[in-house]
């Protein structure tokens, strides 16, 4: 990593000293070729004239004496300069009397034109080359000119040794500057490859590290001040992994806690999550369904456990705030209770919209329950059956004998003596005594019969159209005489624009006159008053009294079985205690809920609501069970 | 240049005599500059013998006035820079009483200038083995001594024979140089007078080498259908055009000047000629500017073939190529003796104090001399010159015999 890094600096400066070397090399390279092919073509130029001329200026004589051959003699010296190609001599008639061609004059210079003031010319000889002819006359031409071929391959051949040897010296130049490069990017480059290294390891926590850089400069600078640095993070870090660990304990143990306690549940838990996946069980649960948690894990609600559950899951999820129950089969022909919550996201609830996030049930074995529940309403029903016949029987007897004792037998006793007006008087009472008390007898086991068939399922459910108007009114016909007898004014409200319901007619018109019955019962005086709205999409039906009230502990209990309000031991039991619980029965199984209002001595408002849903009660009622 | 004055090595020649003690305490100092090496080497080597072969004999009968000669050799290589080196050397160093035997035109023209220089000193070159015209007309004639005829003289009459037999056309092969210039003009000027011209010309470098190639040249003058060749240059050169041209299937008759050398000429030539299984040696013609050694009629070819059998040493060896094997005689040899012959003859007219501007007037006054030969040699203050005759020689079985006839050639 470290070379990569330096080569990669090094590529870079070595390939912006090769491009500006290149430049500069290329740029001298030319200019100084072109400058030196210039000059050397000046010189030789010069050079060529002056030997022109002065071959020209000392061969007059020789000329004039005709002796060719010491012209020759002079002219093959000035061959031996450097450059010069061939020289030759012409006479004043043009023809050639030196020479130095081997083996012969070239076509090429024969052709040549000779002039007083010829300039320099460039000639090609086939087979030769290049040359440039430069001429000189002789007595300004009158006895001849004299000719010189400078060799233009030879200023190539200097043109080319020059630059070659320019070009050595340049890679010489080139090889010591990559060197000089390379030994200062290293130079700057081995600080900061030691600084990488350094901040590597410290972004992998390696603190201890250290990184050897003792230049005063910007570097030995930043050297020092990531020592620093890694020094205080090396604290910082420290802190935070003690309060780290910390933390980490007290939430292990938090949730060991917690798991502890859900696993050690009685109750079997389940969690679902916003799709109806399972997420999460107790050991309990798959107790409870003799299923292993690995077969539970991820699987759809509906799949394990069925629809039931699945409906109160899903209704669970649509309305958090309310809490679902069903029944449900568990293993070994067992039933569980099933406890539905919806779950939401506790924190950081999204702009208020709080989220669902799944659904939490709570099951728990209630075999043993529905077995006491079901063996007391066999044992209540037995019990009934086997106490009417003989009690009607008495309350049958007790009427004949009051009626044969007050048609027959008291008739005949002219009791004058008020001792016998006395005993007729006890007995009349006390026969009145037993027939009401038979009377009420008979009643508190219809009632237990009532309630022991409600809850043993036992009941056949009409189910029929019906108006609470029409309801209301005849439980008021039937409990007139009541009215009558207290002196108790009755009064209703309902609104019109009430729809049909659809029901049991006789149940609810029990429900009603139970409801009446007792607000007659606990009013001394004043009014009842009945009223039934729409509200909040249910139809509700309130009875209203202005009686002596019931106490807030006792407002919870009075809809459970034999419990009235007011100490049974104490208080004269003035009913059988079973009639709002009926009711309860009666409501809840149309689907609606049925509660009470009321405060001590002003009076009680009994409510019962009944959906008003287009669903016909059949479905509500296939729904509830 | 360095290296030739180096190499240059005084050469001292004392012959010893029964006197030769007790006088050979002065010298006649005599310098001399010619190519002892390269493809002109044998001219020089064969000149110097010629001349010693006749000095030896002076020097051992007791020399002149009681001094011996002595040569002062140094090697040019044909070349004129070494030539004017070793000039200088001779005259300001080695302070020789006069140059003698310089072989070659274009170290000739070149050496020139020095002479001129230093005439207050009155030094002069004698009997040179060149016919150019440099050294024969102003403003130089007047430092040198000539005992050859010219070359002018020789192209002159080669032309004048070959248009006596018809052949019109002349081609000239020659040297790129002073000398060769000098032959093409004298071929040019005779043609002119003819009203023709040349009908080719081809040059080729001093220091060619007879392994080289001449076919260019000779396909160059070939082409303009020529019908004689006339050639100056040196014997490598020459030897070598003469079998580049015969072996292109040109057969027409070349002729060679004095300076060439025959006999080395020739030997080249056989020497091909064995080696290819042909004849190089037919249809050539040599002019020289002696007569021949085979004419023992004349005194001074008997007393050089007596000298000559005598003599049988080298120049100096290293002033000579290492393998150089001698001539036993040659045209250029008997030059050399001859020259040798005259000097003397000067020496003695100088002597016996041999002052230095005695010499000019001395040679100046020589008239109708014999030196054993079929002419007479006279001198003048107008002529330097000492002979005017040209010989002209072929090779026939084995020699080099006088062309009595010229009609073999006839066209």
């Amino acid at each position: 990593m470290a070379t990569m890094i330096m080569s990669k600096l090094f590529k870079k400066t070595l390939l912006i000293i090769i491009v500006l070397f290149a430049v500069i090399a290329l740029t001298t390279l030319f200019s100084s070729g072109w400058n030196l092919y210039h000059d050397l073509t000046q010189e030789y130029k010069s050079k060529g004239t002056a030997i022109a001329r002065s071959i020209a200026g000392s061969s007059v004589d020789t000329l004039l004496n005709r002796d060719v051959s010491t012209v020759q003699a002079m002219i093959d010296q000035f061959t031996e300069i450097i450059g010069v190609s061939y020289v030759f001599v012409v006479d004043v008639q043009g023809e050639l009397i030196s020479h130095t061609f081997i083996p012969n004059v070239p076509a090429e210079i024969l052709k040549l034109q000779t002039s007083k003031n010829a300039e320099p010319t460039d000639i090609f000889i086939k087979g030769r080359g290049d040359f440039i002819d430069i001429s000189a006359p002789i007595v300004e031409g009158a006895v001849g000119f004299v000719h010189v071929g400078m060799d233009k391959g030879i200023i190539m051949a200097q043109l080319k040794s020059a630059m070659i040897r320019q070009m050595y010296l340049l890679s010489l130049i080139f090889a010591l500057s990559v060197a000089a490069a390379y030994v200062l990017v290293n130079r700057v480059s081995q600080p900061l490859n030691n600084l990488t290294e350094y901040s590597r390891k410290l972004a992998q926590h390696e603190f201890t590290a250290q990184v050897e850089i003792h230049s005063k400069d910007e570097v030995g600078l930043l050297a020092d001040t990531m020592q620093s640095m890694a020094i205080e993070l090396s604290e910082v870090f420290e802190r935070y992994e003690l309060a780290l660990k910390d933390a980490i304990i007290e939430l292990q143990n938090t949730l060991a806690y917690l798991t502890t306690v859900i696993d050690h549940m009685a109750d079997g838990l389940l969690v679902l999550d916003i799709d109806g996946i399972i997420t999460h069980v107790n050991p309990a649960l798959s107790a409870m369904f003799g299923l292993r948690e690995s077969d539970l894990m991820g699987r759809s609600c509906r799949d394990i456990f069925g629809d039931d559950l699945a409906e109160i899951v899903l209704r669970s999820r649509h309305d958090p705030k309310a809490v679902f129950t069903t029944e449900i089969a568990l293993a070994g022909s067992r039933t569980g209770k099933a406890v539905a919550t919806g779950i939401q996201q506790e924190y950081f609830p999204l702009e208020g919209t709080e989220k669902g996030i799944g659904s939490v049930v709570i099951i728990r074995d209630i075999t043993a329950e529905k077995e006491v529940d079901r063996m007391k309403t066999d044992f209540i029903s037995t019990v009934s059956h086997e106490l009417r016949t003989p009690l009607t029987a008495v309350k049958g007897f007790t009427e004949i004998i009051k009626m044969k004792l007050e048609e027959d037998i008291l008739k005949l006793v002219q009791a004058h003596d008020k001792k016998t007006e006395k005993a007729i008087m006890r007995v009349r009472e006390n026969i009145t005594i037993i027939l009401s008390e038979s009377e009420r007898l008979t009643k508190l086991i219809d009632d237990l019969l009532d309630i022991a068939k409600l809850e043993s399922g036992k009941v056949e459910w009409k189910n029929e159209p019906l108006w609470i108007a029409d309801v209301i009114s005849r439980a008021h016909d039937a409990t007139s005489a009541l009215f009558e007898k207290k002196g108790l004014k009755f009064t209703k409200t309902i609104d019109d624009a009430l729809s049909e319901l659809s029901g049991d007619r006789d149940k609810l018109m029990q429900v009603v006159i139970n409801l009446l019955s007792n607000a007659v019962k606990f009013t001394p005086s004043g009014t009842v008053t009945c009223t039934a709205r729409r509200f909040d999409g249910e139809l509700v039906v309130s009875v209203i009294d202005s009686g002596i009230g019931i106490s807030d502990e006792n407002q919870t209990s009075i809809f459970e079985k034999f419990k009235q309000a007011g100490d049974t031991l104490t208080d004269k039991p003035r009913g059988t205690g079973l009639g709002l619980p009926i009711c309860r029965q009666i409501i809840e199984h149309h689907g609606g809920r049925i509660w009470v209002e009321s405060e001590l001595g002003k009076g009680s408002v009994f409510s019962f609501s009944l959906p008003l849903s287009t669903g016909s009660p059949a479905e509500i009622l296939s729904s509830k069970s | 240049m360095t290296l030739f004055r180096k190499s240059a090595l005084v050469v001292l020649f004392f012959l010893c005599s029964f006197f030769s003690s007790a006088v050979a305490s002065e010298t006649i100092d005599i310098g001399m500059s010619a190519a002892f090496k390269g493809p002109t080497g044998g001219i020089g080597s064969e000149l110097y013998r010629g001349s010693m072969a006749y000095i030896r004999k002076i020097n051992e009968a007791g020399g002149i006035n009681g001094k011996q000669i002595r040569i002062i050799a140094y090697d040019d290589g044909y070349n004129p820079t070494p030539a004017i080196h070793n000039t200088i050397q001779l005259i300001e160093k080695d302070k020789v009483f006069l140059l003698f035997n310089y072989v070659g035109t274009p170290t000739v023209a070149r050496v020139l200038p020095i002479l001129k220089i230093n005439s207050d000193k009155n030094i002069f070159l004698f009997f040179p083995f060149t016919g150019a015209e440099p050294h024969r007309l102003p403003p130089y004639e007047e430092y040198v001594f000539n005992l050859r005829a010219s070359y002018h003289q020789e192209t002159s009459g080669l032309v004048e024979n070959f248009m006596k037999v018809g052949r019109r056309k002349i081609a000239v092969f020659y040297q790129a140089d002073a000398y060769g210039r000098s032959g093409w003009n004298g071929v040019r000027t005779t043609l002119a007078k003819y009203g023709l011209k040349t009908a080719a010309e081809a040059t080729y470098r001093r220091g060619t080498n007879f392994s080289d190639s001449l076919a260019q040249q000779v396909a160059l003058l070939k082409n303009s259908g020529a019908d004689a060749v006339v050639s100056i240059g040196a014997y490598a050169a020459c030897a070598a055009f003469i079998r580049d041209a015969r072996d292109a299937g040109w057969d027409v008759p070349i002729a060679n000047v004095s300076f060439v050398g025959s006999e080395f000429m020739i030997k080249l030539l056989l020497e091909a000629g064995r080696s290819q299984g042909r004849d190089y040696t037919t249809n050539l013609i040599n002019s020289q500017v002696v007569p021949s050694y085979e004419d023992t009629s004349l005194l001074a070819v008997r007393q050089y073939r007596e000298y000559m059998d005598s003599y049988s040493q080298l120049p100096p060896e290293h002033l000579i190529e290492p393998n150089y094997t001698p001539l036993r005689y040659s045209f250029v040899s008997f030059e050399g003796f001859l020259n040798a012959k005259l000097l003397v003859e000067v020496l003695r007219k100088v002597g016996p104090r041999f002052e230095k501007e005695r010499i000019r007037p001395v040679v100046e006054s020589f008239r109708s001399l014999d030196i054993g030969i079929d002419t007479r040699v006279s001198f003048s203050p107008t002529r330097h010159q000492g002979l005017d005759r040209v010989y002209y020689t072929t090779y026939s079985e084995g020699r080099f015999v006088p062309i009595k006839d010229w009609s073999r050639w006839q066209q």
